[in-house]
């Protein structure tokens, strides 16, 4: 698809462009050695408003008449064909249009929870700088430019989370102390920056050598020419048999980043990071981009790949799609068991929001992938597949943006990142304890919240691709509704578990602190009530999707699937709720014998950290230890050996010369009766 | 012809100096002015031959050109030197005026010896020359150099019956005396006899392996003023002898360019890794010229494979030229050096650059041109040769780059020797040493500055 001419490249690329001009002014403020805190967080909020204001109009723009494509011909790398585009799409703007409305909403937030902060300029500076590489990662053209976005949100993740650098025990996660197998389970914010960039470079890496190979056999970095040009690449990578380890290898970039499996454990760690930052960074953006990338390629390699049927290639690209797909499937469906199963038994408030959000974003793999597991049905189960993915997306960033901004609160309020401190705070914040009450529900998927629509759309999709991936994600939809409405219970309405150190009068929240969760969680019922609205967007944002073009109808029918759902995730919840208001201590129950190891391994989450750190830190200090033997070897030959024979080799040359005149002439006489000879011999 | 009378000038001032010795003026300073008016002389005639480009005498008898011109010019500015830092120490020696006419003399064979174009005139001036350095190296006086100089003379008899060897075969097969373009000719049997002589006389005298023995303990042991002599003036003579046998195209026997690979590695290596562990100059100094000399057999090599004529044939010969004259600006101050203040460089000339900052850097200057470092002469020399045989033989290229990267360490050493704390025993230099040493060095940078153009010459 080449574009005749393109929009100009500004004002569309405010979008993205906006954000990194405020971070540049508070950088300017902050070399100025301006004072001023407002300056900071004013010109946060200023420019990502402008960034939500162009993508809104944007989004407008393109459900109505079609995509638009800004600023293409102004090139970047020229000999690579890089431009500075910025391609809206049905995707690609409303996604611009969710990132930027729920980043103001949490800048708002940050300039009262960050107040007198030791590190105020720098929080915003990367807090902006943050939305703007986001929104560059959504907005871009070419796979060039969103991997700049890519990295810059890897940066500015890393920054935040070691914001407080300085590791006082209270911004810690983990419970300090803690080991298992022998490895500590506590991180400070240090450390858990550190960790986040490392596991995401992993990826990363898989990410680039990608992009080198699409650009090898297609010679364009741009995502619009690579949709074009799917078929060819598709069947040619696919007849050499390396179309799903190709996509696996680009996906992990996607897989680590959104914390999927085997990734999770930087993102349960990110947790030492700002509350704001957990909510917009580790909720409801930077770990979405993962999720991002795979629905913008989920359409295009299908649609790529039906565009081969009745071609000889078909067979083959189809059959290695549904591999890559299945696995995509399995990886996010298993995640999202994994992670609600840690949920339960976690006692840190941000933990348990963490854990949700990569099992969360395991449904979303799940949805997407489950088109995959279709592939060759039609354009429709595509549009459905990618629908589905993106609708819980949403969703899930809204709420979730929700919960971790009233946690923030709840944590200053109990002074203490545990559980146990909390309880029945609901009689002193009755607007937080509607918001949490609003959030959770939509988290565990009670109608008529969104999350309910949504998730059943993904439990539906993932049914008709494979019916027992579906019963595992049935089976976590009942935990989430469990780990969910244990939070909300224990936090709101049951008697905390430990009464010292509690504050003694629990109040509402401050104004710029409340609104942005209120709204957030009214959104979220709004969002499930408005439902028909809803769906009649996410419908015409498909049509104008990049490689789907078509316009299915979303609807959630009430069948079996869906009542059997509801009915577990009612029971669940019921359940839980009986437990907490009756005052049962659980943990008395997980102290001895199977319930206990069972509590311990979930707790320690499936003991994964301590496998990673064994297996590649501890591997990489042996080869480390085994290089530097090697070089203390290559070290000695050259100052010890060589010198050594060199030595001996100058002494014994010196050591014919005896001095002895005859000797000389003797030498002398006898070389030359051995070149004679020689000489002689050759002829 | 104006260069004939000048040579004669300078025999005549070699004959003049005992003259007026016997007539009972032996502490005159006349002595020392004839002397130097000699050497004068002959770097008149370098000058004259230089500027005529090619000069022939008697019929043929003498041959010059560009090439050896060079030579004798380099020769003639180091004689110079010499001369002109032992001034009136000569004087104080038993043998006095032996000195100040033997270096004329030197010169003057040294004239016959790089433009032979006969044999028999070659074995005249070999001997002149010989017989000359024989006894120089015996002047000072004391223990070390009239041993050293009956080791030389022993082993150099050998030398000279090889000579005259070489000489008879070559008269014998070729029926005329007259070097020419088939000066070790082809065919015979005989030849592999000649050719072998040959390379073991010259050889010899110029020190390669493996006729080398004696040298370490010669320039090692004698005097430092009589082995700068011996070692930056009269080898230079031999050494374009050498080259000249292989001017105009070789056309001996197809082993003789591997013979003389061999022989290059061999001196090559042998003087290179024998310096290593040399903590007295004067040693050191000693196994650098043999390596020195392994460099300049790779060129010879080269002479021996290409076209007449060619670049890598003329950059061989500039390369020669250019190295000889770097290689003598260079030793011939740094053997008056360990002369004049000391040959232990762990002693007295340790921390040199404390004591006599002039001296150490011009010292510097002059082991860096031995070292081959840009843009000084030494480097120029060996970049022409090492870029000549480039064309014939990599391995060949190889060995000489490593032992050109050898050869750091020893020079390395001695510099970084000179840089150290003084010792107690640390001497200032003597004023002249110290002007000998600049001269050397400023000539030194001043043949780098002109390298580049002198290809064209040739």
């Amino acid at each position: 698809m080449s574009v005749a001419s393109y929009e100009p490249f500004l004002p569309w690329s405010l979008s993205w462009l906006a954000p990194f001009i405020g971070a540049t002014l508070i950088a300017l403020a902050w070399i100025l050695r301006v004072r001023d805190e407002r300056v900071y967080g004013y010109t946060s909020v200023a420019s990502i408003l402008v960034s939500a204001l162009v993508s809104t109009y944007a989004a407008y723009n393109v459900l109505s008449r079609g995509p638009i494509y800004a600023g293409g011909d102004i090139r970047w790398v020229s000999w690579l064909n890089v431009s500075l585009g910025t391609y809206y799409d049905g995707l690609s703007s409303l996604m611009a249009v969710v990132v930027s409305w729920v980043s103001l909403l949490i800048a708002i937030y940050s300039v009262k929870y960050m107040e007198g902060d030791w590190g105020y300029g720098r929080y915003f500076f990367f807090f902006t700088f943050f939305v703007g590489s986001m929104q560059l990662l959504v907005l871009a053209d070419n796979l060039i430019l969103l991997f700049v976005g890519w990295e810059g949100t890897g940066l500015c993740s890393y920054a935040l989370i070691s914001h407080w650098y300085t590791d006082e025990e209270d911004k810690w996660v983990g419970k300090p102390g803690r080991r298992a197998l022998g490895y500590p389970m506590f991180f400070e914010p240090s450390h858990s920056g550190v960790r986040a960039i490392l596991f995401t470079r992993v990826g990363d890496l898989g990410f680039l050598v990608g992009i080198a190979v699409l650009y090898m056999y297609t010679g364009t970095f741009s995502i619009v020419e690579l949709s074009a040009k799917a078929p060819e690449w598709l069947s040619s990578i696919a007849s050499k048999g390396m179309l799903s380890t190709l996509l696996l290898i680009l996906s992990l970039g996607a897989l680590a980043k959104s914390a999927q499996f085997p990734f999770q454990e930087w993102l349960v760690t990110a947790m030492t990071g700002p509350t704001p930052v957990s909510a917009l960074i580790h909720a409801a953006t930077m770990v979405k981009a993962g999720i991002y990338l795979f629905l913008r390629l989920t359409p295009i390699l299908l649609a790529g790949a039906l565009a081969l049927s009745g071609t000889p290639g078909f067979d083959t690209v189809v059959g290695q799609l549904r591999d890559y797909f299945t696995v995509i499937a399995v990886v996010g469906a298993l995640t999202a068991f994994m992670l609600a199963t840690m949920a339960l038994v976690a006692d840190e408030l941000k933990l348990i929001l963490a854990y949700s959000t990569a099992s969360q974003i395991g449904y979303m793999f799940l949805g997407a992938a489950s088109a995959g597991l279709l592939v060759g049905a039609g354009v429709e189960t595509i549009a459905e597949g990618v629908l589905a993915g993106f609708s819980h997306l949403v969703s899930h960033a809204i709420f979730k943006a929700a919960l971790f901004l009233i946690a923030g609160w709840l944590i200053h309020v109990a002074h203490s990142r545990f559980i146990d401190p909390m309880g029945g705070y609901a009689g002193y914040m009755r607007l937080t304890a509607l918001s949490l009450w609003l959030a959770g529900l939509s988290l565990a998927g009670i109608p008529p919240l969104s999350g309910f629509f949504t998730k059943e759309m993904v439990i539906h999709t993932a049914y008709h691709g494979s019916p027992l991936i579906s019963g595992l994600a049935v089976v976590t939809a009942a935990l989430t509704a469990a780990y969910t409405l244990r939070v909300v219970v224990r936090v709101l309405h049951a008697q905390p578990y430990v009464k010292e150190g509690r504050e003694a009068h629990p109040h509402e929240a401050p104004v710029t602190m409340l609104a942005p969760y209120l709204a957030l969680a009214l959104a979220s019922l709004a969002l499930g009530i408005l439902w028909p609205l809803a769906s009649e967007a996410y419908t015409r944002m498909a049509e104008n999707t990049l490689a789907l073009g078509v316009a299915p109808e979303v609807r959630v029918e009430a069948s079996t699937l869906t009542l059997t759902t509801l009915a577990l995730i009612a029971l669940s919840s019921l359940a839980v709720i009986y437990i907490y208001l009756r005052g049962v201590n659980v943990y008395s129950l997980a102290e001895r014998g199977v319930l206990s190891s069972l509590y311990n391994f979930l707790y320690d989450r499936w003991y994964v950290n301590p496998v990673i750190y064994a297996v590649f830190l501890g591997g990489g200090t042996r080869v480390s230890s085994y290089m530097r033997d090697a070089d203390l070897g290559i070290d000695s030959f050259y100052h010890s050996l060589t010198p050594d024979i060199a030595s001996r080799g100058a002494w014994l040359l010196r050591a014919l010369h005896r001095g002895r005149t005859e000797y000389y002439i003797a030498l002398y006489l006898v070389s030359l009766a051995i070149l004679i000879a020689l000489v002689l011999m050759v002829r | 012809m104006l260069v004939e009378v000048l040579i004669y000038a300078t025999l005549a001032s070699s004959i003049l100096v005992p003259l007026i010795s016997t007539l009972g003026y032996e502490r005159s300073r006349a002595i020392l002015a004839v002397s130097a008016a000699g050497v004068a002389s002959f770097i008149a005639a370098s000058l004259l031959t230089l500027a005529e480009g090619s000069v022939e005498l008697y019929g043929g008898l003498v041959r010059h050109n560009t090439f050896t011109s060079i030579i004798m010019l380099g020769a003639g500015f180091s004689a110079l030197i010499a001369l002109a830092t032992v001034g009136y120490e000569g004087y104080r020696w038993f043998s006095h005026p032996a000195f100040y006419s033997l270096l004329p003399l030197i010169l003057f064979g040294v004239f016959y010896l790089a433009g032979a174009g006969n044999v028999l005139v070659v074995v005249a001036a070999w001997l002149l020359v010989s017989v000359a350095t024989y006894v120089l190296v015996a002047l000072p006086g004391d223990r070390d150099s009239r041993v050293a100089a009956i080791k030389y003379i022993y082993v150099g008899i050998v030398a000279t019956l090889l000579v005259a060897l070489w000489a008879s075969i070559q008269i014998a097969v070729e029926e005329t005396g007259a070097l020419s373009s088939a000066t070790i000719a082809t065919g015979q049997p005989l030849i592999a006899l000649a050719l072998i002589s040959a390379l073991a006389a010259f050889g010899f005298k110029v020190g390669i392996v493996p006729f080398h023995w004696w040298l370490p303990s010669v320039y090692g042991k004698a005097d430092g003023r009589v082995v700068a002599v011996v070692a930056g003036v009269a080898k230079l003579g031999f050494i374009a002898l050498i080259a000249r046998l292989l001017l105009e195209g070789f056309t001996g026997p197809p082993y003789t360019p591997t013979v003389l690979a061999v022989i290059a590695v061999l001196t090559m290596t042998y003087g290179n890794v024998a310096a290593l562990t040399a903590l007295d100059l004067q040693r050191l100094l000693a196994y650098s010229s043999i390596a020195h000399m392994g460099y300049i057999v790779v060129a010879l090599y080269t002479l021996t494979l290409a076209e007449p004529g060619s670049l890598a044939y003329r950059a061989a010969l500039a390369g020669i030229a250019l190295q000889s004259v770097a290689y003598t600006l260079a030793k011939t101050p740094l053997f008056l050096l360990t002369s004049g203040a000391g040959r232990s460089l762990e002693a007295e000339l340790r921390g040199l650059l404390a004591r006599d900052k002039l001296s150490a850097v011009s010292a510097a200057i002059l082991l860096a041109s031995l070292l081959g470092i840009p843009p000084l002469a030494g480097f120029w020399g060996k970049l022409y040769m090492f870029l000549a045989v480039a064309g014939y033989s990599i391995p060949l290229l190889l060995v000489a780059l490593v032992n050109s990267g050898v050869s750091s360490a020893y020079y390395i050493r001695a510099l970084r020797n000179m840089t150290a704390q003084p010792t107690p025993e640390t001497r200032e230099v003597n004023v002249r040493y110290r002007v000998a040493l600049l001269v050397g060095a400023i000539g030194t940078l001043a043949v780098g500055a002109v390298a580049p153009l002198v290809l064209g010459l040739f």
